[in-house]
């Protein structure tokens, strides 16, 4: 079972999950809404 | 040769089943084909539909005809393995069970021959949004393919499928997100991995349905998948050469569409969400890639998708795990196990009910615990006597509320492995839903066995 939290986007403001272990690693999640690409630290984390 | 075409049209003249082809043109990027089959199947509809002029991820009318729901009935998939419609409950799973442990040799053929290979496109001439990809949840993260992959042990030679997701990368056109969840599959990408040698695979998009159920037969990691599968096909599978990832790498020549590349070793990107299994987004994470480096195809190809997260997509798992779980439980408990069912409601995956001719009390706990052993997609398992149909999810709801005690006859497994992302956590669930033989209950009413044998429906209402 996966641990995860849900980000939001800072563009869009929509949430979609993500996996808990790449929170700290240095990637950009992307949005499936609108292809925005940011930090895990710059989402608001719910 | 049977391929996905004749597939179509077996079930277009079958008057039992329906084909739907949507003539209009879609957008399957855009929600269109799902809408579409969303519609239907909250009227209780699956037909398999056929959306005959799509557009391509580019925005193209695509000429590839998109083929979905070739598995959304159980009906439909005995007729995939020419297994009578009428015997689709545990017979059809027992059936399934069954051509696991047999096999036809595959045949090669050379690519001249090969319908796969009418249609070639390599290297740079690669473009992915030519093809007419599914998106199939609001928030997933791309459209995304949903049928098999295929790879090849280097040691033992064999060639292994598993249904993977591949989803189109706005970034690079000759570039797939690959989520692997097969433990063979994974198996071979750590034995690659591990030597820091890229693995070549290839994604076979479209074949006769019982092609794609023979990827689900348990067997053992070094048999050869394409053997297997000749046995749900019920003839030897046609096989050709790889275009260009070595001549023993074999891919199937009566496919609509392969297309052929590479998983770059330890290269990982951002994958996901994904509306899945069971019904639930998949979380973004990292996940390998796959950089293509042949599509080959039928001059008239369509290309097959599953209706992630519904039916099409539930059978997949449900009708194997039935039959397996029911021989283990045969050769464990014997005469003791009736009938196994892992319904819909809990995605085929996620609940099996079960029916034991119970003797002694605690039976149900030994099996429902032999069950959660057994299948580890498992979450809950139902146990219940054997003149309740586990087939018919009213009957075993009414046992649960009948017969169960909770505070004796549910028993929670604290700190469990589990693999889906559900509110119970690492928790899994056994009810025993039998009739206590400890406690006096009334009996379940019935009309009389004599009653039911003596009046023939016909005969009162005519044939109404």
């Amino acid at each position: 079972m996966d641990t995860i939290f849900i980000a939001t986007c800072p563009a869009c403001d929509r949430q979609f999950p993500v996996d808990e272990e790449i929170r700290e690693m240095d990637v950009f999640l992307e949005c499936p809404y609108c292809r925005n690409k940011f930090p895990p630290e710059s989402s608001k984390i719910r | 040769m049977k391929s996905l075409r004749e597939f179509i049209e077996a079930i277009e003249r079958d008057p039992e089943d329906q084909v739907v082809h949507v003539e209009k043109p879609v957008n399957p990027a855009d929600f269109d084909c799902v809408a579409i089959l969303q519609h239907l199947e909250s009227q209780d509809r699956r037909p398999l539909v056929v959306f005959d002029n799509p557009l391509d991820v580019n925005g193209d009318p695509s000429g590839i005809p998109v083929v979905m729901n070739a598995f959304a009935t159980r009906e439909r998939c005995a007729a995939a393995l020419e297994h009578p419609r009428d015997d689709s409950d545990l017979g059809l799973s027992l059936e399934f069970a069954r051509r696991a442990t047999g096999g036809l040799d595959p045949i090669v053929i050379g690519g001249s021959e090969a319908p796969v290979r009418e249609v070639v496109v390599e290297a740079d001439e690669v473009d992915m949004g030519t093809l007419p990809i599914v998106i199939h949840s609001e928030g997933d993260y791309a459209p995304c393919l949903t049928m098999t992959l295929v790879v090849r042990d280097p040691e033992s030679g064999a060639h292994n499928l598993s249904f993977i997701k591949a989803f189109y990368d706005f970034e690079n056109r000759r570039r797939l997100r690959v989520t692997i969840q097969s433990p063979d599959t994974k198996r071979a990408l750590d034995w690659h991995e591990s030597r820091g040698m890229d693995m070549p695979v290839a994604a076979v998009l479209g074949h006769h349905p019982a092609f794609f159920f023979g990827t689900m037969g348990f067997t053992p990691y070094d048999s050869d998948d394409y053997k297997t599968i000749g046995g749900y096909v019920g003839e030897p599978v046609r096989l050709v050469s790889s275009q260009t990832l070595g001549d023993d790498f074999m891919v199937p020549a009566d496919a609509e569409i392969v297309v052929e590349g590479v998983i770059p070793a330890g290269e990982r990107m951002i994958c996901d969400p994904f509306g899945d299994i069971t019904r639930q987004y998949q979380a973004q994470t990292l996940r390998p890639v796959m950089n293509v480096s042949a599509m080959t195809r039928r001059s008239d190809a369509m290309l097959q998708d599953v209706f992630a997260g519904h039916r099409d997509h539930m059978t997949l798992g449900q009708i194997p795990k039935e039959g397996s779980l029911h021989n283990n439980l045969r050769r464990q408990f014997g005469e003791l196990i009736g009938s196994v069912h892992l319904p819909f409601s809990g995605c085929g995956r996620l609940v099996a009910y079960i029916s034991i001719n119970k003797q002694y009390e605690g039976q149900a706990k030994a099996v429902a615990m032999a069950a959660l052993r057994e299948s580890w997609t498992l979450q809950y398992v139902v146990v219940v006597d054997n003149d309740i149909d586990v087939f018919n999810e009213e009957d075993v709801i009414w046992a649960s509320l009948v017969y169960v005690d909770p505070t004796r006859d549910v028993t929670v497994i604290d700190n469990i492995w589990t693999i889906f992302t559900l509110a119970m956590g690492h928790r899994k669930t056994m009810i025993d839903a039998t009739r206590p033989h400890d406690r006096l209950l009334p009996d379940m009413n019935r009309i009389p066995r004599e009653a039911m044998e003596r009046v023939d429906l016909d005969e009162y209402l005519g044939g109404l």
